[in-house]
């Protein structure tokens, strides 16, 4: 007997809020692993051994030269961890951590269509990730519209007509 | 939803892509931290020897400005750090300093000569191409003085010359708007002549430190007061006369300074050089040197802090 069983059907939709998450922490392990131990030395030579975030804040507030070398390393590092999300969702449209969660970061091409993200689009959506002003203001300002978007964008994916999907099926 | 087109990649691609970026900036990381811990490691003082050398070269300043274009002067406040670390460090039984000056402020002068003479060490100064004016007032306060016969020495006198721009002022149509409290607080400004009265004041002000400078280069060089006054006229010496005239003890280089200390010491001298670790935020800076922003504000600070705009500066 045959059943009239309706096909797969499969579809794209926001990604699960706590998969991006998870993806987003994800990234950050990888990227204290290939970026942020490999200056470890040099912030140790600047600060000393010593471990008391106190001692460090008082040694800092006495030596502002050494503040703006940690500055200078900090936006290095940043820089660099601004590369990585850049790079890789412009050049496959996923981070590690958004493969590893099978989520993806496209383009908004038009009603339903997804393409790519250009290097623009990716710089524009992850432009929290530097912390000056005025960008930081996106720390706020970002998962505040997420709240209240409906198609579950941050205010930089609004502003880089991007998104963040996952594949549905059902 | 309905259903979307995403773009498509294979795994494979991907994964390569992956490895591709994570290696690029795993060694774009690696070399900065190299480069950076190359220069912080040759950075590093110093401090193995028994005998310190603190190197005084360029103008004498008390504070000198960090930056791209301003380097290369001494800063009195850090030489006088480093005789006090010098002087605290047992190990270390004498210190000699290596001298390349024109000379520079009173005051930062003063401060490094009395430092000296207030360490518990032998110390002996080695004059290069120059030790004159303030640069010999702190050569002066150590126990021994070697230099070069045609080293430039002396020139114990002061200077507060500048140059006055009230003519080129009234050239151009321009005019200096004097609003002060206080009848000599604009004393020294170069948007107008100089008074018979400030200029008394002036020279009032550069005799008594000459008086100063003579009266302490007699007593470190063991001269009488009226000596030192005789040929303390502003002019230069060199090595040769100065070594006739006694404000020098010895001519040659650095082996004569070292075994001077060796043979007073009775030690064979093992020379650790006593400098200012360059800061993190200096090596970075170098390292980034080219960037235009630092280019032009050096270039502006530069012009901005030519004396002459500044006013009166006095210079031993």
């Amino acid at each position: 007997m045959d059943l009239n069983l309706p096909e797969k059907s499969v579809f794209y939709g926001p990604a699960n809020l706590w998969k991006r998450m998870l993806a987003f922490l994800l990234d950050i392990f990888i990227l204290d692993f290939f970026v942020l131990s490999i200056f470890s030395g040099i912030t140790g030579k600047i600060v000393g051994d010593t471990k008391e975030v106190l001692l460090v804040y008082k040694m800092l507030q006495q030596d502002t030269s050494q503040v703006q070398a940690l500055t200078m390393l900090f936006m290095i590092i940043i820089m660099l961890a601004l590369a990585y999300f850049v790079l890789l969702q412009y050049a496959v449209g996923q981070t590690v951590g958004c493969m590893l969660l099978n989520i993806h970061v496209v383009a908004q091409t038009g009603e339903n269509k997804f393409g790519r993200p250009s290097l623009l689009q990716s710089f524009v959506r992850n432009m929290f990730i530097i912390p000056t002003i005025p960008f930081i203001l996106l720390w706020i300002a970002d998962p505040v519209y997420l709240l209240f978007a409906k198609k579950g964008q941050r205010l930089t994916e609004w502003l880089s007509a991007t998104r963040v999907i996952e594949k549905f099926e059902i | 939803m309905k259903k979307t087109e995403t773009p498509q990649i294979n795994v494979g691609g991907r994964w390569a892509v992956v490895i591709i970026v994570l290696l690029f900036l795993a060694l774009i990381s690696f070399i900065t931290a190299l480069i950076v811990g190359i220069f912080i490691s040759t950075s590093e003082v110093e401090e193995s020897g028994n005998v310190a050398h603190i190197k005084i070269t360029g103008p004498i300043v008390a504070e000198a400005d960090k930056g791209l274009f301003r380097g290369g002067a001494a800063d009195s406040t850090e030489i006088v750090r480093l005789i006090e670390k010098a002087d605290e460090n047992p190990d270390v039984k004498a210190i000699l300093f290596e001298i390349n000056s024109p000379g520079g402020t009173a005051v930062a002068s003063y401060e490094i000569a009395h430092a000296i003479q207030k360490a518990n060490k032998t110390t002996a100064a080695w004059i290069r191409e120059a030790g004159a004016s303030g640069a010999y007032w702190v050569a002066t306060a150590t126990d021994h003085i070697v230099a070069n016969p045609m080293t430039i020495t002396g020139s114990i006198g002061v200077i507060a010359s500048y140059i006055e721009f009230e003519g080129t002022l009234q050239r151009y149509n321009a005019s200096y708007r004097r609003l002060v409290s206080g009848e000599y607080k604009d004393m020294g400004s170069p948007f107008k002549e100089m008074t018979d009265e400030e200029e008394l004041i002036m020279q009032d002000s550069l005799d008594l430190i000459r008086q100063i400078f003579i009266e302490d280069v007699a007593k470190n060089r063991k001269l009488p007061q009226e000596t030192v006054d005789e040929v303390a006229d502003g002019r230069f010496y060199l090595g040769v006369q100065a070594k006739e005239l006694g404000l020098i003890d010895e001519l040659g280089g650095k082996d004569e300074a070292v075994a001077w200390i060796e043979k007073k010491e009775g030690i064979e001298a093992e020379l650790a050089e006593y400098r200012k670790p360059k800061t993190l935020a200096e090596v970075l800076t170098e390292i980034f040197a080219d960037n235009s922003f630092e280019l032009g504000q050096g270039i502006g600070k530069a012009f901005l802090d030519a004396k002459v705009v500044k006013g009166v500066q006095i210079s031993t």
